[in-house]
């Protein structure tokens, strides 16, 4: 697997560089701006490139709108963006053309290395990563409607769906089998009114539009 | 010469005639509705009984005794703040220049006058708004400070006496080692936690990349209220005025959630005729004093520097409503 960091701080470039070298990805290339990340992904065609949201030439967030490049230019890239921000806004904006092959995580989840390298496998291989405490708050803001009908467990798994979890990752987080979840995820798209049928990519959107739109 | 009567009489200015013995010859029409006496009960009075406070009316006596005597005028051809005195008793202060009018015979005196009223009350509005300025940003260093030292400052230490009992055991006892190390990353996430929400309190990086609608998302998202949200512009306006909205709304339903002992509350943004504005409501306890809390305080004066207004209608028992409105060129 083939990685483009885009990272300004020369510290946390070198570390997670470092912790997906050891977890047998390939670090084909490193930015430490917007502009440079953009060449660099364009030149390597990487499987993923981990992006931070805030980064030179305008150090706003220049990282997310370089990711929105990539997505919109090189579908086929997957792009995870770090971030100190629980803003649903930006999750917003980078989910605007799709959710497969996107992510977004807050910067301290890199310290959880193995959440961390499987969020960025997830990403590679097309599915997606959204930070926990963002879908919480997009489930918090929804409280008061079809929401609460959902049973505790249900809420968890719907939280974990939001996340981007596959169902068997759903099932390892929450010590179930992946036939409990299946039925759980039926349960929920019913009471919720989604369209059922989706698979492990593809509900993801249909999850966030619902907790996004209110 | 009806010429220059009818100049007089249009002046916005007062004008008094006072003649070599101090005595008061005329006044113009602006002159009588600043004194509040008729050129009629003025006429053949001494200026100094009818327009002077009576601690000044020696000096004023004097300067004129001297000037009348050749001496050097200490007053003529100059502009000069001074205080006079309406009919009534009550002072107003006033910027006067006294020339001598070049006639045959006894001298004759005119003083102009301008009411600096409202001058001297707006440049102290100025001097009241910059100084509660400056309390409330020294208030928010000091809250910042504290939360800064109750906060993270502290988890560090923390951390640090974790770390060290970890390196400690880390021979004879390693599991418990691990559990410290577990126990240390946990108050590492904690501060981080932290730190990310007091940056975020400070100034939301979502306001100056997306504007006023995000960053009200995020801060109603956080806060343990129903809140309902109308009016909000989705264009970007001058990002002075959204960071002014943006608290307005911020610390309006903080208190809220605080002091209302309401579970709900409502924010309403209008825009109209070039003004933003915002109203942040509950129907909580009321009561709430905005010289009581220095949230409310700081943000009044925050408001003011934008020449805007805002009011707290708090009546006990009946919520409180806290209405903005600053001036938003469309």
């Amino acid at each position: 697997m083939r990685v483009v960091i885009g990272e300004d701080s020369v510290l946390l470039r070198a570390g997670v560089a470092r912790l997906l070298e050891d977890a047998g990805m390939e670090v084909v290339a490193q930015a430490s701006d917007a502009d440079d990340l953009l060449r660099k992904v364009r030149a390597h065609k990487p499987d993923v490139a981990v992006v931070d949201i805030r980064m030179p030439p305008g150090n706003a967030d220049d990282g997310l709108r370089a990711a929105r490049e990539v997505r919109a230019e090189l579908p086929e890239v997957g792009v995870l963006v770090v971030s100190q921000y629980a803003e649903e806004h930006y999750v917003t904006q980078l989910l605007q053309d799709g959710a497969e092959g996107v992510g977004y995580l807050l910067k301290e989840r890199i310290a959880d290395v193995d959440r961390f390298v499987d969020s960025v496998r997830r990403v590679a291989d097309g599915g997606s990563a959204l930070d926990p405490e963002i879908v919480a708050l997009m489930m918090g803001r929804r409280e008061g409607g079809p929401l609460d009908s959902l049973t505790d467990r249900e809420r968890e798994v719907l939280g974990l769906m939001a996340e981007g979890r596959t169902n068997r990752g759903i099932a390892g987080e929450l010590y179930v089998s992946e036939r409990a979840v299946e039925r759980h995820v039926t349960a929920i798209f019913g009471k919720l009114g989604l369209p059922a049928g989706a698979g492990d990519h593809r509900r993801v959107l249909a999850v966030l539009t619902y907790l996004g739109d209110a | 010469m009806s010429d220059l009567k009818a100049v007089l009489n249009a002046a916005l200015d007062c004008v008094v005639m006072m003649d070599h013995g101090g005595r008061i010859v005329g006044i113009n029409p602006a002159a009588e509705r600043v004194f509040g006496i008729s050129e009629e009960e003025a006429r053949g009075r001494e200026m100094a009984e009818v327009l002077i406070p009576p601690t000044m009316r020696d000096a004023h006596r004097h300067g004129l005794a001297r000037l009348l005597d050749g001496g050097e005028p200490k007053i003529l051809d100059q502009r000069v703040e001074v205080t006079a005195q309406r009919a009534d008793g009550s002072l107003v202060p006033v910027e006067l220049t006294v020339t001598r009018l070049d006639v045959e015979g006894p001298p004759l005196f005119v003083g102009y006058l301008r009411d600096i009223g409202d001058r001297i009350e707006a440049e102290e509005a100025l001097r009241r708004s910059r100084l509660q300025l400056l309390r409330a940003t020294d208030e928010a260093r000091r809250r910042l400070e504290r939360d800064l030292h109750d906060g993270a400052q502290q988890r560090l230490v923390g951390l640090a006496l974790t770390l060290r009992l970890a390196r400690a055991q880390i021979e004879q006892d390693p599991s418990a080692a691990v559990a410290l190390l577990d126990e240390a990353q946990e108050d590492l996430a904690s501060a981080t936690e932290e730190l990310r929400e007091l940056a975020r309190g400070l100034h939301p990086a979502v306001l100056t990349d997306g504007g006023l609608a995000p960053a009200l998302r995020g801060l109603v998202a956080r806060l343990p209220l129903e809140v309902s949200v109308t009016g909000v512009p989705e264009e970007r306006l001058p990002i002075d005025v959204e960071s002014t909205a943006y608290f307005v709304v911020a610390e309006g339903l903080t208190n809220v959630a605080r002091y209302s002992g309401a579970q709900r509350a409502q924010v309403d943004f209008a825009r109209d005729n070039g003004r933003l504005a915002i109203e942040v409501r509950d129907y909580g306890r009321g009561g709430a004093d905005i010289e009581a809390g220095t949230g409310l305080r700081g943000l009044a004066a925050r408001v003011a520097v934008h020449d805007g207004t805002l009011t707290v209608t708090s009546p006990p028992g009946e919520g409180t409503i806290v209405h903005v409105e600053v001036p938003c060129a469309s």
